[in-house]
């Protein structure tokens, strides 16, 4: 099962074949989003792009506002060098909040047993990918199962390598188990990401104590 | 060679290690100065607690 990314204009305007559908749920415009959506268009290619039938085929669509869904080609001609570009661009002027917002209340209307708790909690971090067997996005209540992937805790820098690790899921008998995605590797990433984050201040701020301390300094 | 030099040496190499560990696990994240930082403080540690397990072992030993 191959992934392939496609703008989704409208609700329920999806294009019925494919094998899986998942959407790219992004609650608002941040950083983050934009950092995921640079991973997004660097991993997966565009759904033009893969030869495979439509039947083997994961569509990952991205809501786009549909005012500007005819600008994407000239900004994919634009900013396909630069994925980073491109993401904060999509962010900015392109994806659409309200359709996103819309995927989530179908996730949690009402809430299955698996997302239940993330449904009660704060839903306006994110990104969330969302997949189903089905085009989902003009159901009013979407019934399990599902892959709902959350990844408001998940490190900016370790984005690529849980896209890929959703890329394989999909290939997975059963989608919805997350085998792929809730491994001990993906884990100690995440630990050595946030490490890092720490000690890179720490870093900094003894090299300035050394810098201010040696002799013959200003 | 001194401790303190046979120590730094060491650590260097086994943070070198887990660089390249790092970078075989995880070929997509590239690897910036926090990681480095992070690679060379695990390598000093672990040196240090090999070096404390040495003596702490040899140490039952010779009791």
């Amino acid at each position: 099962m191959e992934t392939g990314y496609s703008q989704l204009p409208q609700l329920g305007k999806e294009v019925p074949g494919y094998g899986l559908y998942s959407y790219a749920i992004l609650p608002s415009d941040s950083r983050r989003g934009a950092l995921f959506l640079a991973e997004v268009f660097k991993e997966i290619p565009s759904i033009g792009d893969i030869p495979t039938r439509p039947a083997q085929v994961n569509i990952f669509y991205i809501p786009v506002r549909s005012e500007r869904a005819g600008d994407f080609p000239g900004l994919v001609r634009t900013l396909a060098a630069t994925p980073d570009k491109m993401g904060a661009e999509y962010t900015k002027s392109f994806y659409d909040y309200r359709m996103a917002r819309a995927l989530l209340d179908h996730v949690c209307n009402p809430p299955a047993a698996s997302v239940r708790e993330l449904c009660d909690g704060d839903l306006s971090r994110g990104p969330y990918i969302f997949t189903y067997a089905s085009p989902a996005s003009n159901m009013s209540s979407v019934p399990p199962p599902f892959l709902f992937v959350d990844l408001s805790d998940v490190h900016e820098r370790a984005f690529n390598e849980l896209l890929a690790a959703f890329k394989a899921q999909v290939k997975r008998e059963d989608v919805s188990d997350q085998a792929k995605i809730r491994t001990l590797r993906l884990t100690i990433l995440q630990v050595a990401l946030k490490a890092a984050d720490w000690i890179n201040p720490v870093e900094k701020a003894l090299a300035d104590i050394v810098h201010s301390a040696a002799p013959g300094e200003d | 060679m001194k401790f303190g030099a046979a120590l730094l040496v060491s650590s260097t190499f086994v943070a070198i290690v887990y660089g390249v560990l790092f970078s075989v696990t995880y070929p997509r994240v590239e690897i910036n100065s926090g990681i480095a930082a992070l690679c060379a403080l695990a390598g000093l540690l672990t040196c240090l607690g090999t070096v404390g397990l040495w003596k702490l072992v040899m140490g039952s030993r010779s009791l």
